[in-house]
């Protein structure tokens, strides 16, 4: 994928695109007119059936880019670029239109179920809710539909759940409650924004079973958002590693997980090898560059194993590398043919 | 007193319950948090109602120089003041009138007014419900406009609405009500005559049937659109005033509650779901933010009734308020006293319905 | 850590506490008119002859019920009495007793919470437990009674506005006593034997007093409205004492043809208390 957009919807040959985005930038204001690009100039296609892993350290901009989509970012940033579903730009739609969109078309599944849910009301009147925004359907209708989402998320006792308040259900139970409420209108996109992180290591296998039996099951098309390269591994068809608001490497996960081409990619995956049953996850030395501080350099370079002279002078551009393969390094680690 | 309440949180007290029999006999209650959190409240209400009756009782036989003199009112002649000493039994030992007077109490007797020469309870049983029907209608009115404008200003807090909102509502509660509601007549009566000066219905008319004693609802209840309306623009000014002078702390209180819930996740969560902002605000958001919001209204309830007095007299409305005043202002002190009992049982009877109010609205609160 | 002791060394304190005062300097217009109206009515109640034009009592009846002039910059009533005059006598009357009330009630209140805190255990229960009760009635119609009771005026008034003011006081200190009674510094201090009246003065007050200070000074506009209200209902200053509350009742027969009466005194409680009100949140805002 380059880094410049040509037309709306990249067709493939075997492959459809559901979601293209083009050159996504996320600006957040800093103070005293300073602008901050917490995503810089993003631009990934998703396709069908296809589950799209976006990974990073925190702070990297994923879950940013993610929220763009839908425009849930907070009320301060400020989107621009394009994000063409259906021929349309949901960057530009309307507000009417784009709550059409939203938990209708794209759905979306977020970091801490915990709190994501209001506390007020049962998980069946949420999901209750939901149907009954987007679709004319009567009470009895909605209600069955409820307990049909609940019982897709693999939920052992639909009818319970949907009677309970969040406090009473545990953090695994709640995301999955959270992907049924997703489900609920039938989606074409889940964005999953770290749907794991808050829950431990055994819940997270079985989130993750969820989402895979659903692509498998409804071809839904899923974007997740994750820092874990093993969810990615386990999980995700193809992946895009973002680094300081920017794309570094992307391609399909059969390819760049046993080699990766940028060093930032290659010592993820390190740090998640060395994890034995006592062993620590390996940090990578060093901290992500602040908001802001734009070097005209690649942004890696202080923790690069690799650095060379070059790194510290301009920033590598977004190169093409292979059919749907790309990397922003000077020096790959793999020399592979370049076509420019 | 922004602090959310977290209302069955038990104290120290609470805990090991004594006697023995005591413990056994509300076990039963005690197992549900929530009912045992109101009978407790409850028993407390009584005991400061017990006190509240107690320090009247001080105030009315023991502060003052002559206790009989000063029941019999200012220009009361020396067999007046004799009879008044005998009637009420003034002349016995302290503990001996004290027990007269609180067993008076719970019978109901309330002491005899000078100026009217009836029973103070009869009295007030017939200005009470003019009294209530203020407090509700400016209740009501209150808490529809804090919800109102705190929902909206918290959307718009730096914008020229948020800030004329917030002088303007701080400006009413820098005024004395008296004097917001002479405002209001001297602007909405004798410049406009949109609103009547006062009183409850217009000088001619003839009031409902009694049922409640409330204009409003008997008007309605006997079909008598006319009186109704009448009651009704009766009722503006006042509640007016009352509303005014209190807005803007429940409004305040409002606009934080709200703006604190926007910031939560769930509320991305609806709009993740395609939910459009008003229906998120009123749905969703308001209910969350509620809590912190009742007990405020609760606090402001009691100035309402503290205050409903000053209002009575200026809009001339025949409540237990104007009914006192007209009494202390002849130095017959006997109506004051019983208003200050009836006002505290309102003020107390409130709490615990907003107590009720918070187990209804929170299910996390109602399994404990 | 030992502070050095002495004339010089408070001396060399000044220059922080001059950096410190200045740091904390309100910026916000609206503050600093607040504060300027602040200071005029403290002038005011101190010294009510540095504004005069006249006496506040003086009869004239030629000219009663005359509206604002030169002469009498807010009328005159219906005595003929220099409103403007009777304004700034009565400051005295109206937020000088405010203060006297604010004083009193939290010089109480405070004692009373310090107390109940630094005791604590069952003794701070029941004390507690009376100061609930005591907030359990609606405020303003106990003082109507205690100063009923005790016969109109002034005095009453103050008594039974300062009785009615001094639980909320007790309250909020006994919260933050037992807030800090738990800290380390607290505990060791005690260990060390420092004597209760010590810890108290030293140690616990600094750490109440900014609370208290700001619902002190908001405390002074609404005590003010408290103390006109009792005027208007005839409990407190008397005619002819000049008294804001009392003027705006005079005003009441007059008010649609002398709009001028009731307007200003009331304009002078509003403004005052949207000062006190302005100074106490800004004083709230400041980062101790």
């Amino acid at each position: 994928m380059s880094a410049t957009a040509s037309s709306p919807v990249r067709s493939d040959a075997a492959i459809e695109v559901v979601l293209q985005v083009d050159d996504l930038v996320v600006g957040l204001p800093l103070g005293r007119g300073h602008v901050a690009r917490a995503v810089n100039a993003l631009s990934f296609s998703l396709g069908k059936g296809e589950i799209f892993a976006i990974v990073g350290e925190s702070g990297a901009g994923k879950s940013l880019a993610a929220l763009s989509i839908l425009r849930l970012v907070p009320p301060q940033a400020r989107l621009s670029g394009r994000i063409w579903f259906h021929g349309q730009d949901l960057l530009a739609i309307s507000p009417a239109e784009l709550r059409a969109v939203r938990g209708n078309a794209i759905s979306m599944i977020y970091q801490d179920p915990m709190t994501a849910l209001n506390p007020v009301w049962t998980i069946g009147e949420q999901i209750n809710e939901t149907v009954r925004l987007h679709q004319q359907i009567g009470r009895k209708a909605a209600a069955d539909r409820t307990l049909e989402v609940l019982a897709l998320a693999r939920l052992p006792n639909p009818r319970q759940v949907a009677r309970s308040y969040p406090h009473q259900l545990s953090g695994g139970m709640l995301q999955r409650a959270l992907i049924a409420l997703a489900l609920s209108c039938g989606p074409e996109i889940l964005i999953a924004d770290e749907p794991t992180t808050a829950l431990d290591v055994t819940v997270q296998a079985q989130i993750l079973a969820v989402l895979l039996g659903l692509r498998d099951t409804l071809g839904l098309s899923i974007i997740l958002i994750t820092h874990d390269m093993g969810v990615v591994a386990r999980s995700a068809d193809r992946v895009l590693v973002m680094y300081a608001g920017r794309a570094v490497e992307s391609g399909s996960v059969l390819d760049v997980l046993p080699q990766p081409l940028h060093p930032y990619t290659d010592a993820l995956l390190r740090s998640v090898d060395l994890t034995g049953p006592r062993g620590q996850l390996a940090a990578i030395p060093g901290a992500p560059p602040p908001l802001g501080a734009a070097p005209a350099a690649c942004a890696f370079h202080p923790r690069c194993s690799y650095v060379q002279a070059k790194c510290m002078q301009a920033e590598p551009k977004l190169r093409a590398v292979a059919d749907r393969r790309s990397v922003r390094c000077d020096f790959p680690l793999q020399q592979v043919s370049a076509d420019e | 007193m922004t602090e959310a309440r977290r209302p069955f949180a038990t104290s120290a007290v609470a805990a090991p319950l004594r006697p023995g029999w005591l413990r056994r006999a509300t076990a039963g209650v005690r197992r549900q948090p929530a009912a045992w959190f109101l009978a407790r409240r409850f028993a407390w209400s009584l005991v400061v109602l017990f006190v509240l009756a107690t320090i009247t009782f001080v105030l009315a036989r023991i502060v003052p120089a002559d206790p009989a003199a000063f029941l019999a009112g200012q220009n009361a002649s020396q067999a007046a003041i004799t009879s008044i000493r005998h009637e009420y039994g003034l002349d016995k030992p302290l503990d001996i009138q004290y027990i007269n007077y609180m067993s008076g109490l719970l019978r109901g007797n309330l002491g005899i007014s000078i100026r009217t020469r009836d029973p103070v309870a009869s009295d007030m049983a017939s200005y009470l419900p003019a009294t209530l029907e203020l407090l509700f209608a400016s209740f009501f009115v209150y808490v529809t406009a804090s919800l109102l404008l705190g929902i909206t200003t918290a959307y718009h807090a730096r914008g020229p609405f948020g800030v004329v909102v917030k002088l303007l509502t701080m400006a009413g509660t820098a005024l004395p009500v008296f004097w917001i509601g002479a405002v209001l007549q001297l602007v909405f009566f004798y410049r406009l005559g949109w609103f009547p000066l006062g009183g409850r219905l217009g000088e001619l008319a003839t009031p409902p049937p009694q049922v409640t004693g409330f204009y409003t609802i008997d008007s309605i209840l006997a079909g008598q659109w006319s009186t109704f309306v009448d009651a009704v623009a009766h009722l503006v000014l006042p509640s007016a005033a009352i509303v005014l002078s209190l807005l803007a702390v429940g409004m305040r209180q409002t606009q934080a509650a709200v703006m604190q819930e926007l910031g939560r996740h769930y509320v991305r969560t609806a709009r993740g779901k395609g939910m459009s902002e008003p229906r998120i605000a009123l749905k969703h958001v308001l209910r969350n933010a509620l809590n912190p919001i009742l007990t405020v209204t609760g606090v402001q309830f009691g100035y309402m009734v503290s205050w409903v007095i000053l209002v009575e007299v200026v809009f001339n409305w025949p409540g237990i308020g104007l009914y006192a005043y007209q009494s202390f202002q002849v130095f017959d002190y006997a109506p004051i006293i019983a208003v200050t009992l009836i006002a505290t049982v309102v003020f107390l009877a409130v709490n615990l319905l907003t107590d009720i109010a918070y187990a209804v609205l929170d299910p996390r609160v109602r399994r404990g | 850590m030992a502070e050095p002791r002495g004339f010089l060394a408070d001396l060399t304190r000044l220059p922080r506490l001059a950096q410190r005062a200045q740091a904390r300097l309100p910026t916000s217009p609206l503050t600093w008119v607040g504060l300027l109206v602040l200071v005029f009515l403290l002038l005011l109640t101190i010294d009510p002859a540095l504004f005069a034009i006249g006496s506040p009592i003086r009869l004239d009846i030629v000219n009663r019920l005359q509206p604002p002039s030169l002469a009498h910059p807010f009328g005159t009533d219906e005595g003929g009495r220099d409103i403007y005059s009777r304004v700034v006598w009565g400051t005295r009357n109206s937020l000088g007793v405010a203060f006297i009330v604010v004083l009193s009630g939290a010089a109480f209140g405070v004692l009373y919470g310090l107390v109940s805190g630094m005791v604590g255990g069952f003794v701070d229960e029941i004390l507690m437990r009376l100061v609930d009760i005591f907030l359990a009635f609606p405020a303003f119609i106990l003082a109507i009674v205690i100063a009923a009771v005790r016969g109109p005026g002034l005095g009453s008034v103050a008594i039974g506005l300062a009785i009615v003011w001094w639980p909320g006081y007790a309250r909020l200190v006994r919260g933050k006593v037992l807030a800090i009674r738990n800290l380390m510094h607290v505990e060791s201090a005690r260990a060390l034997g420092v004597s209760p009246m010590r810890l108290a003065m030293r140690h616990i007050l600094p750490f109440v007093w900014p609370d208290v200070n700001v619902r002190m000074t908001t405390d002074v506009g609404y005590a003010l409205v408290a103390v006109t209200a009792l005027s208007f209902l005839g409990l407190g200053a008397q005619s002819p004492t000049p008294e804001w509350g009392l003027l705006i009742k005079d005003s009441f027969s007059y008010f649609d043809s002398a709009w001028w009466y009731m307007t200003f005194p009331g304009l002078a409680v509003m403004a005052t208390t949207m000062a006190f009100s302005l100074v106490g949140d800004a004083i709230g805002k400041e980062p101790d």
